[in-house]
């Protein structure tokens, strides 16, 4: 099998196969900024709502 | 009717803007005039090649010109805040619209008008024989285009990087106006029987259409605020 | 959202056993015809993201409906990646075979300006920081393209026919043995399920940011 076209086929899935993790890791990297985001305003939040410390 | 009359307010409004400044019509006439001078320098079509090469280079100088025109004309908007002026106005966003289509299309077509006069003069070409047909094919084939060009100019106004943005978003959009443009313009200077070219002729007249009407719906979404 | 990561996986790992080694080598083609699978697969997928950018374009004008949005523009994004797949597999294949890595015909020609109609989508909505103006700008433009595609289709075919083609072409559609034709399908199928598991990942991310967008309004208030 030593099909000289052999090195295109291979060439178009690597690419393929490239492309489409290249766009997982984007979704992927996204999504971890976009909860790293609503974990900080949570706690935010969080804070803005803690009662005052008492004084005595 | 009323809105007839918006219209033709408006539409004198732009023109007014024009006159005074003179801005647009001069530098798209430039432009179109410049790129037809570049093709025939790089070409030197001789003779038969004219006839060859000519449909593209119209439609390219008009293209080009067209960009120019439609960047400009909004951009006279943004700066004094028009936009919003009109917007505020108890009048349908879809007048506006066809006001801008209009003035647009007068604009373009002085400038196609003497990008048409120099490509004669320079290729030696006489558009006379076909002329009536060939008229027409530019005039929807321009309708078309500027239908689309204001659309998406109004759109491109509203982001940073406007200028890039129109073409870039025009782009895939104008490709069936072009190519029955150029295979149409190709067809009637070549002495072809209209029956050939009749099929894009119609082409280009529904396109026309179809892009006003689905733009004069839209329009009030893209001034929205 | 694991149940579908697992199904996925698992149809492309099928997908991709029937490729290279269930569906048989081409007489002609050999084993560079492989391409197809992922060729044809890619195109059927992106056609259909580009009507789903269309009908949530369409909702979003009409009723307003994020959800509407996010459906429009998770598909646009997935749909630019599986036709920008379709842009590079397709000169691959036709390099071996034709000898040319492109030329405008009717297919390839249209092919192009569905990927420019994905862009232009994409541009538009990535330069408004306004997400209510980056929604309805680009369900504008998208409605715009979409309604461009059939008028496209028609105009570029009658210019194809007009001039002689450069290159015969064999369809490769026509008439594929049944190994073939099911390798096509479940590839196909694989692709789709990709695609909507994209789709659900890309609206997992939409939902999050108007979250925050939401948190950060009470915020400032």
């Amino acid at each position: 099998m030593s099909d000289p076209n052999n090195k295109f086929l291979f060439i178009a899935y690597s690419l393929v196969w490239i492309v489409f993790m290249l766009y997982a890791w984007s979704l992927a990297r996204r999504q971890s900024k976009l909860k790293r985001d609503l974990e900080e305003l949570k706690s935010r939040a969080a804070l803005k709502d803690a009662p005052p410390p008492r004084e005595s | 009717m009323r809105s007839l009359e918006i219209i033709w307010v408006l539409f004198l409004k732009d023109l007014r803007l024009e006159w005074r400044r003179r801005e647009t019509l001069a530098s798209i006439c430039v432009f179109g005039i410049l790129v037809v001078f570049l093709l025939d320098f790089a070409f030197q079509p001789a003779g038969e090649e004219s006839l060859r090469l000519l449909p593209g280079v119209l439609w390219i100088a008009f293209a080009f010109a067209g960009i120019l025109g439609f960047n400009h004309s909004f951009a006279a908007e943004r700066e004094n805040a028009c936009l919003e002026g009109l917007r505020l106005a108890p009048i349908d966003a879809g007048l506006i619209y066809l006001a801008k289509l209009l003035a647009n299309f007068l604009f373009l077509a002085v400038a196609e008008a003497v990008i048409i006069f120099a490509s004669s003069l320079w290729y030696n070409f006489s558009f006379l024989p076909a002329f009536k047909w060939f008229v027409v094919i530019v005039a929807f084939g321009t309708l078309g285009y500027v239908a689309v060009g204001v659309m998406f100019g109004a759109v491109a106004s509203n982001t940073r990087m406007r200028e890039v943005m129109l073409p870039v978003l025009q782009f895939p959009v104008i490709v069936p106006i072009f190519i029955g443009a150029i295979e149409a313009t190709t067809s009637a200077l070549k002495g072809d029987a209209p029956g050939q070219f009749a099929s894009w002729v119609r082409l280009l007249i529904a396109f026309s259409v179809i892009f006003i009407v689905l733009s004069f719906l839209l329009f009030e979404y893209v001034l929205e605020e | 959202m694991t149940a579908h990561a697992i199904l996925t996986l698992v149809w492309l790992l099928v997908a991709l056993y029937m490729i290279f080694i269930y569906a048989p080598s081409d007489v002609n083609q050999g084993n560079v015809y492989r391409i197809m699978y992922v060729h044809v697969s890619s195109g059927w997928t992106a056609m259909i993201a580009y009507f789903l950018v269309f009908v949530g374009s369409v909702r979003y004008v009409w009723k307003r409906s994020p959800f509407a949005d996010d459906v429009a523009c998770a598909s646009a994004e997935a749909g630019f990646i599986f036709c920008s797949c379709l842009l590079i597999t397709g000169p691959l294949w036709a390099k071996p075979i034709w000898g040319i890595w492109w030329t405008w015909d009717a297919r390839l020609t249209l092919t192009f300006v569905l990927w420019l109609l994905f862009v232009a989508y994409l541009l538009v909505r990535s330069f408004f920081i306004n997400p209510n103006r980056a929604a309805l700008l680009s369900a504008v433009v998208g409605i715009i393209g979409f309604v461009d595609v059939p008028i496209d289709y028609m105009a570029i075919r009658w210019w194809r026919t007009q001039h002689p083609q450069p290159v015969i072409m064999g369809g490769p559609n026509s008439g594929l043995p049944p190994s073939m034709e099911a390798t096509l399908f479940v590839s196909a199928g694989a692709f789709l399920c990709l695609f909507f598991y994209l789709l659900r990942q890309g609206l997992r991310l939409a939902e999050a940011r108007r979250e925050i967008g939401q948190l950060r309004r009470q915020f400032s208030e």
